[in-house]
């Protein structure tokens, strides 16, 4: 761990002193308190840093753009010679070069980066929990190793991404990655202020038997209507993986209405999925709702802090009716911080 | 299961009343202003002089930058932001996703004259010949017409906005020297140039005085009739956007700076008016 540190802070002191250019840190941590309940147990009553971002970006110049991004979390998974746990982990949460200016308002990134699908890639975790896509597995982590290219639509009327990665998220290399790329498409138009409608799919074709994924093939639809204090997303998800002769097919949805209170800063929400992992089995799928509120202390600036509180309550009901359900309290204090862009391009 | 679904709705219908309740019980005499630090001194003083006229109204401004600005009217934190660069396709595109409707009104321009001491032989630079000089590949008088003494240039430090609008008109994205002196004023700059024979500097045209002589660039001299023709190349539209045509409070307010009075107190801080 201390050597992918290190390896990080020597990489990000021979950029910016050889380089020159200009330089911008970030940095986000939350602190969350959940409590979970089953059939009138806890199960959980923790508190824990769930993540510390430390980000830097260093702008070249006008046209060329490179980020690394570093997650911390409390964690009992890593030990000492004695076998008593750090509590904490490490991991690379992102690092690529972007070259702007090569495709018309859009660029082309290249290294660990974003899952370009559905709403994986501008998931804000403003409820306490990952969205549909990324919760149900359909894409491996929100994060994955590959290139891409995309930009925005002139006159601000969409976005747009093509895809190649791994396929199997940022937290796997080596011997746990297949010998098949993923390829992902994504589009987004906002025909009017406030209307967004898009989609996006997934194709990982066949690959060696011992790995996860033989064959992956996912399609979403989603819209969003958002007007002064109301912001609502819907998704659809659906498609099949494993045995290309038999595969499993899956599908299901989210309904997602967030809305504001007098003040902007206090956000109130409430979250209904459905997943069905196999269709063609019965009582096996599972539902969600959530609801909560997020209340904005101060938001991030350039010089400021950004404080906010979260809180969620969870519930995930399987769908059989033998099942109990598991519901899940959470509190979230989350900050974070940039400093002014040091240096000049 | 049915009663969840039941406290669920109830839960949203309650906040929907709520939240319309509260958004008719907004007061419609405050205005929020976030944004351009270029920007900020106009936006000041025009609040300054609008709520001396209408003391019931209460208008906060604050500074932090353009994308600032921006940002805030897309979360709702503010009615007007300020931008002294027009909005990005990438801000035009998260604004319309969360159903905000940009909308730019230019108040004023931002001109930038090329000062030298009055008793400076040269009257005149391409734009070429000032970013070579910034750029310190002409570094005598004697290669653009004038005494064989080495240039003395004078910058705005990188913090500014009249630097950022130089930076961008002028040097085409490239740095300046490094020995180039850089100062945190306008005045500065035009003191620093009275005060040295062979230095050059820049200021905003509402800096200009008799005690420096501006320079001719590329046949043009900086002047508020060719800042707002477009004639004089080295200047920047300073815009407040608002959701959508400002109405209301915000209307009212840009009217004012838009007006004959307003517009002498954009002029009175140093920028260009554009009526």
């Amino acid at each position: 761990m201390s050597k992918v540190f290190a390896g990080i802070v020597v990489n990000m002191l021979v950029v910016i002193s050889v380089f020159g250019g200009q330089t911008q840190f970030y940095g986000e941590n939350w602190f969350r308190y959940t409590q979970k309940m089953k059939e009138g147990e806890t199960q959980e009553s923790e508190f824990k840093v769930k993540r510390i971002y430390f980000r830097y970006k260093h702008m070249h110049n006008d046209k060329l753009e490179s980020r690394i991004s570093l997650e911390m979390f409390s964690s009992d998974k890593s030990k000492d010679k004695k076998g008593d746990p750090h509590g904490a982990g490490l991991k690379i949460k992102d690092g690529y070069v972007k070259f702007k200016g090569l495709v018309p308002e859009g660029d082309i990134t290249v290294g660990l980066q974003k899952n370009y699908f559905g709403r994986v890639y501008d998931w804000e975790y403003w409820p306490i929990e990952k969205c549909i896509g990324e919760k149900y597995k359909v894409i491996p982590g929100s994060r994955d190793y590959g290139i891409s290219v995309g930009g925005y639509i002139p006159h601000g009327y969409g976005t747009w991404r093509l895809e190649a990665v791994n396929g199997e998220g940022y937290k796997k290399v080596g011997d746990l990655i297949n010998t098949e790329l993923a390829y992902m498409v994504d589009l987004r138009f906002i025909p009017v202020p406030g209307l967004t409608i898009g989609g996006s799919y997934v194709q990982e074709n066949t690959g060696p038997d011992t790995l996860a994924y033989q064959v992956r093939q996912y399609y979403t639809g989603l819209a969003r209507f958002a007007k002064g204090p109301i912001d609502i997303w819907v998704q659809y998800l659906g498609g099949q993986k494993g045995d290309p002769d038999n595969p499993i097919s899956q599908m299901g949805y989210m309904i997602f209405p967030k809305f504001h209170l007098g003040t902007p800063d206090l956000e109130f929400f409430a979250r209904y999925d459905y997943w069905d992992s196999d269709t063609d089995k019965e009582d096996d799928g599972k539902f969600l709702y959530l609801g909560g509120f997020n209340y904005y202390f101060s938001r991030r600036e350039k010089n400021k802090l950004g404080v906010m509180l979260q809180t969620a309550f969870v519930r995930e009901q399987p769908e059989s009716s033998d099942s109990e359900p598991t519901d899940k309290i959470m509190l979230q204090l989350r900050w974070g911080w940039s400093t002014p862009k040091l240096g000049e391009i | 299961m049915l009663r969840l679904k039941k406290l669920g709705l109830l839960i949203l219908i309650a906040s929907f009343v709520t939240v319309y309740s509260s958004e008719a019980r907004k007061r419609p005499n405050t205005l929020t202003i976030t944004g351009s630090t270029t920007v900020l001194p106009i936006a000041q003083r025009t609040a300054e002089e609008f709520m001396e006229l209408h003391p019931k109204v209460n208008i906060s401004v604050r500074g932090g930058g353009s994308g600032v600005g921006i940002a805030a009217l897309i979360d709702g934190t503010c009615s007007i932001a300020d931008a002294s660069r027009p909005i990005k396709t990438k801000e035009i595109a998260t604004c319309r996703s969360k159903g905000i409707n940009p909308v730019g009104t230019v108040i004023a321009k931002d001109g930038i004259a090329i000062i030298v001491h009055p008793s400076n032989s040269v009257k005149e630079l391409s734009l070429e010949q000032l970013k070579a000089i910034y750029a310190g590949e002409i570094s005598k008088w004697s290669e653009v017409g004038g005494k064989t003494k080495p240039i003395v240039a004078i910058s705005r430090d990188v913090a500014s906005g009249t630097f950022e609008v130089f930076k961008k008109l002028v040097l085409k994205g490239g740095k300046t020297k490094e020995d180039a002196l850089m100062l945190a004023s306008n005045k500065a700059v035009a003191t620093a140039v009275v005060g040295a024979p062979d230095a050059i500097g820049y200021v905003g045209i509402g800096y200009l005085s008799s005690d420096v002589k501006s320079l001719v660039i590329e046949g043009v001299t900086p002047t508020n009739e060719t800042v707002v023709s477009g004639e004089y190349k080295i200047a920047r539209p300073l815009y407040m956007y608002t959701n959508g045509e400002p109405k209301g409070l915000a209307k009212e307010f840009i009217d004012f700076i838009l007006s004959e009075e307003g517009q002498k107190i954009v002029e009175k801080v140093g920028f260009v008016p554009i009526k």
